[in-house]
Order: C-alpha cells, then structure tokens, then sequence
C-alpha cells in the first residue's frame, strides 16, 4: 500500500512539472506585451527596456522557466504585474473564498444527491423513482452556467430572495482575523454574518452542486439497488427493519464506495467551475482574479493560479485514492 | 402458428425502434436552429447589428410599450432580440460543429493508439490527459483565446485544445476492452495486420462511443463559446453571440428580463437537446440500457 502511495506521489509531482511547463510556455508565447500595457502612453522604449529587464522577460524562455521554478520551491511565486502584491499572498488571499464556495457546493451535493438517491431507491420501480431519474438527467444536462443563470432570474429577480453578487454585503463591519469567513462566522458565534454569507453563497454553491448532485444520485441509487437485491438485505428484512433502515444501515456502506471514487473527480469539475460561476456572480474567489489576470495578460498571477488550481485538483484525487484504501477492505489488507 | 412466430421474431424489434420522444424533440430543435444559422439573412426580422436609441428596451410583444415588428423586444441599444437570437444560430452552430469535430479526431485518434497499442504510446497519451484535465477547462479556456486572439478560429481551436481529452479518456478505455475480444484475436490468427485490425475491427465498434461522445461535445462546445463570450473573449463584440446576449442582459437584469431570457431560453433548449441526443445515441447503440 505505501508503494502504491509513493508511485502516485511521484506521478503527481510530474503532473505538477508539466501543468508549469504547458502554462509557461502557453503565456509567454501569447501576443500582447504585458510591460507596454503597465506604463503610461508615451513611455521611450528605454523605459519599457527597463522594465522587461526588471521583470525578467528579456531573459530566453528557457531561463525565465528556471528562475520562476527555482523561485516557486523556495515558495516564492513571484510579483503581480498589475497589482504589484506578491503572488502567492494574492492567491492566498482569494483562496479561502473558492474553498468555501467549492465545499459548500460538495456538501449541498452531498445532501441532495444522497436524499433523491435513498428515496429512488426506497421507492423503485415506482414514479417516485421515475421522477428522480428525471431530476437527474436534467441536472446532468444542463451545465453549472446555464444553472446559475437560471437561479439568478428565479431566487434574483422573479422572487428577490438571495443576493446576485459578492461574498458579502460591503456595508457590513467584519471582525473576521481570516479569509475563512464563512468557517469563521460559525466559530465566532455571529449568525448574523453566517445569514448574509449564505445568502450571497447559496445561489452561486448550488449552481455547481446540481449537476455533482446528479452524478451522485445516479450512481449512489444504482448502488443501493444493487446492493438490495443481495440476501443479507432481506436478513435485515426479515429481522424486522424497515426499508429506510435496511438502506442507511445495511445497504448504504457497500453501496456507498463505488460512489465515492467518482465524487473525487466529479469534485475537481466542480472546482474547476468556479472559475465561471464566481465571475457570473461577481464572487471575490481565486477563479474571478484569474480571469482578470488573464484580460490584463498578469503573467505571474497567472501562472500562480493555475498552478494552485492543479494543486487541488491533484490533492482531492490523492485523498479520495486515501479514503477509498481504507474504506475497502480489500486494499486496507491487501 | 406463423403468426405467433413472426410476432415473436418482430417484436423486440419493434420495441427498439420506437421512437424516443426526447431525441426527436431533440432532434427537431436543433433542426430549427440549423435553419435558422443557415437562413438568417431572410429569417431576421431587422438587421442584427442595427442600433436604434429611440426603441432601446422595449419589450417583447404582448407587454405594453412593445412595438409590433419587434416580437422579442430590444436591448439598451435598441436592436432587435430575436434578429440577433437567429444570427447567434450561426456562431453558436458553427462553434458546434468545427470545434467538435476537431476534438473527436484528435481525441480519437490518440485513444484508439493508446488503447490498442498500449505500451509507452498509451502512457505518454494518459500523461497528458492528467496534465490536461489538472487545469480548470473555464480557465484553460479563457487562457488559450488570450493567447489564440480572439475570433471565431481560435475560439474553435481553444475548444478543440481542451475538450480532445473527452474523447481520448472513453475511445482508450473503449479499445482497451474491444481489443481483448475474441474476434480481434481471430482477426490476428487470420494474419491481418495491427493497422488493419485497428482500423477495420476495433473501430468500428467503437465508432457508437464517439458518436453518442460527439453529440454531447456539441452542447459542452456551445456552453463554451457562450461563456467566452460572456466573458467578452469570444468573436468580436459587435457580431451577435448568445453569450453576449446574455453578458449584456445580466447587467441589465433590473431593467429588461427579456434581454437575458431569451438568449438563455434558447441556450439551454440547445444544450440540452444535444445532450439528449448524445444520452440518446448512447442508449440506442448499448444493449444493455436497451
């Protein structure tokens, strides 16, 4: 097992190496020359000299990589063209925000896919479960920015429950020390926050939630279905329990696995989504800086975001490789 | 008794071949954008670019202030909702086609030598499908239009960049199992070449796997392009996009719902028609959801 471990290790250590390279070369082939954009109109070519100089981008391309990589070991990822911050505290700073907003979506998810999955099951073969089949297809088909859209005219404008944009009303005095406000409202007691947080996170997490929530009914129903036909379900049957106990008790454990390696990478899309929905929602999160950063060609911050991105993407596939070698039992002795 | 027998043997068959209300549905939707991308120029009611202030957002027929000959309404510039709608046709299906097509071949060409040929074929192409699918497509996108320029070519080619994954993930695993079947074997025995087997045995029956592949790409490519455009990187901002469309009534929600409506209407009825039709082709060509 721990060979195993130290083989994805390693697999995604080159991963890593290569999403560098691929965005590297990828911004720096790009048109359109980020220091003439920075300086006021009328600035003598020696001044745009000195600063390519300055940023490093009169250096060859093979050099540059060296010194940004040599740069991003020792954790420094470099300056912000545009807003002359430090990368990796930009991005730092704006992470929090996705994490939050993407793991509130898991849990809606969760919630959701896990509930119309035990009721389809419980009810199958009746139109309960033909309803919840067609919830699903239509959660599957539509994507997270058509799903936006739509929450935005119905919770938004037809009945103006929720807020359209931002993480949180700008009026309101925030006593948080971190960028977790959402966590941090929870532990600070402040439910007053937690409601305006919520209200402007809702419509934006569910978004992306709807199609995981999807994928995670449909796999997770035909889990149970399956599961239930096997005869230690009808033991527990027998023994007197009812249908929605044979399923949470019984069935749910074996049912559940299968389901689980399939959230991992349904999870990374659904990160990967925030990009759109926090710009569609004006949400201050690492995916609405990026695509700033890529309009104002911010080379570093670019390649910063990206980097951190496939870092998630990468860590969220190792913990589910983890989770799921310790939930089967076969891996866990094996 | 010959009846019963011919009952029996046609049957099933008839079973199979009713026809799914929602890939027909389907198939008439996209039926209608088609002719509309292809007709706009006799189908628009007025010129898709024209801006008029005095008629800036009026509303669609029926509600009171609309004007008679602009059935959808207009937008803060005062062109006309449904010319643009039936010339965003043009762009959104254009994008469908080439940007899908692209995938598919390149895709599918790199799964079915990966699948078939195994070996360090298969693990240079799965090391690239990790390293592609580690970078958020909306991302990816928005980066390579940047890089590309923008305009309708590159906004295919950024499409075709990204999504060639889709394919080569499912035609690998797909050829993987179709080339341990039996007949691939026989086909071997009966001394045809690796090429020929490939291209004559195994593709063939992978062949429904792309195509049902294909038509679900033609609704991700069109989402795609709409968010591009949202995003303003898409074709140049006076050709009449749907994401534009929409970019431009989800500022002016508060004023004019039917800016943003009804380019969504007609986004989301696309969309899920051709993932109706992917789910469709999927099911028709799988014996076992049959």
């Amino acid at each position: 097992m721990l060979k195993t471990l130290l083989i994805r290790l390693i697999s995604m250590a080159v991963t890593l190496v290569g999403v560098a390279i691929v965005v590297f070369v990828l911004i720096r082939v790009a048109p359109g020359n980020p220091i003439a954009m920075m300086l006021p109109p009328g600035a003598s070519p020696q001044d745009i000299a000195n600063l390519t100089a300055l940023y490093g981008l009169d250096k060859s391309l093979f050099e540059q990589f060296l010194i940004w990589a040599g740069g991003v070991l020792q954790g420094d990822f470099g300056t912000s063209i545009t807003l002359k911050q430090s990368v990796s505290s930009l991005v730092l700073s704006r992470l929090p925000a996705t994490l939050e907003l993407s793991l509130l979506a898991l849990l809606i998810a969760l919630a959701i896919g896990g509930f119309t999955a035990v009721l389809g099951a419980r009810e199958r073969g009746k139109s309960v479960e033909s309803g919840v089949d067609l919830f699903n297809s239509a959660a599957l088909s539509i994507p997270d920015f058509l799903w936006g859209l739509l929450l935005i005219l119905l919770f938004g404008v037809l009945w103006p429950l929720l807020h359209i944009s931002g993480r949180v009303s700008p009026q309101l005095n925030l006593p948080f020390s971190t960028n977790f406000y959402l966590i941090e409202s929870i532990f600070r007691l402040r439910f007053d926050l937690l409601k305006d947080l919520l209200s402007h996170m809702l419509m934006p997490a569910l978004a992306l939630a709807l199609p995981l929530a999807a994928v995670i009914s449909q796999l997770l129903k035909q889990g149970l279905k399956d599961v239930l036909q096997l005869d230690y379900t009808l033991l527990a049957r027998v023994k007197g329990f009812t249908e929605t106990q044979v399923i949470l008790r019984e069935a749910m454990r074996n049912a559940a696995l299968p389901t689980l390696t399939l959230i991992g990478v349904q999870f990374t899309f659904l990160i990967g989504g925030t990009v759109i929905i926090e710009r569609l929602f004006a949400y201050e999160g690492l995916g609405n800086m990026a695509i700033d950063a890529v309009i104002n060609r911010d080379l570093p911050l670019i390649q910063g975001i990206v980097l951190m991105f496939a870092c998630i993407f990468i860590l969220v596939n190792l913990a589910v490789d983890i989770a799921y070698t310790f939930l089967n039992p076969r891996l866990r002795h094996g | 008794m010959a009846d019963a027998a011919l009952t029996a043997v046609t049957q099933p068959r008839a079973r199979v071949r009713k026809p799914n209300p929602r890939l027909w549905l389907s198939l008439t939707w996209i039926l209608i954008v088609v002719v509309a991308a292809v007709g706009a120029q006799w189908l628009a009611p007025h010129n898709p670019l024209e801006q008029d202030l005095l008629l800036e957002r009026l509303p669609p027929l029926g509600f009171s202030g609309s004007e008679a000959s602009y059935i959808l309404g207009t937008d803060s510039l005062g062109r006309d909702v449904l010319s643009r709608l039936i010339y965003g046709a043009r762009i959104a299906l254009a994008v469908a086609l080439a940007a899908s097509f692209a995938a598919c071949l390149t895709g599918s060409l790199l799964g079915l030598a990966a699948g078939y040929f195994g070996g360090w074929t298969d693990r240079i192409v799965s090391r690239f499908i990790d390293i592609w699918m580690s970078f958020p497509p909306v991302l990816f996108a928005v980066l390579l239009v940047a890089v590309l320029g923008t305009g309708l070519g590159s906004v295919i080619l950024a499409i075709a960049i990204i999504d060639w994954t889709r394919f080569a993930r499912v035609v690998r695993a797909e050829t993987m199992v179709q080339s341990r079947m039996d007949y691939v074997y026989s086909a071997r025995i009966g001394g045809a070449t690796r090429l020929r087997i490939l291209a004559a045995e195994v593709l063939p029956n992978v062949l429904p796997t792309i195509a049902a592949l294909l038509a679900l790409e033609m609704g991700v490519a069109v989402i795609v392009e709409a968010i591009l455009s949202f995003v303003n990187l898409s074709i140049s901002s006076d050709s009449p996009t749907w994401g534009s469309m929409i970019a431009e009534g989800r500022a002016t929600l508060h004023f004019a719902w039917w800016v943003l409506v009804f380019p969504l209407v007609v986004l989301f009825l696309t969309v899920l028609s051709f993932s109706q039709l992917g789910q469709g082709l999927k099911d028709q060509f799988d014996p076992l959801s049959r």
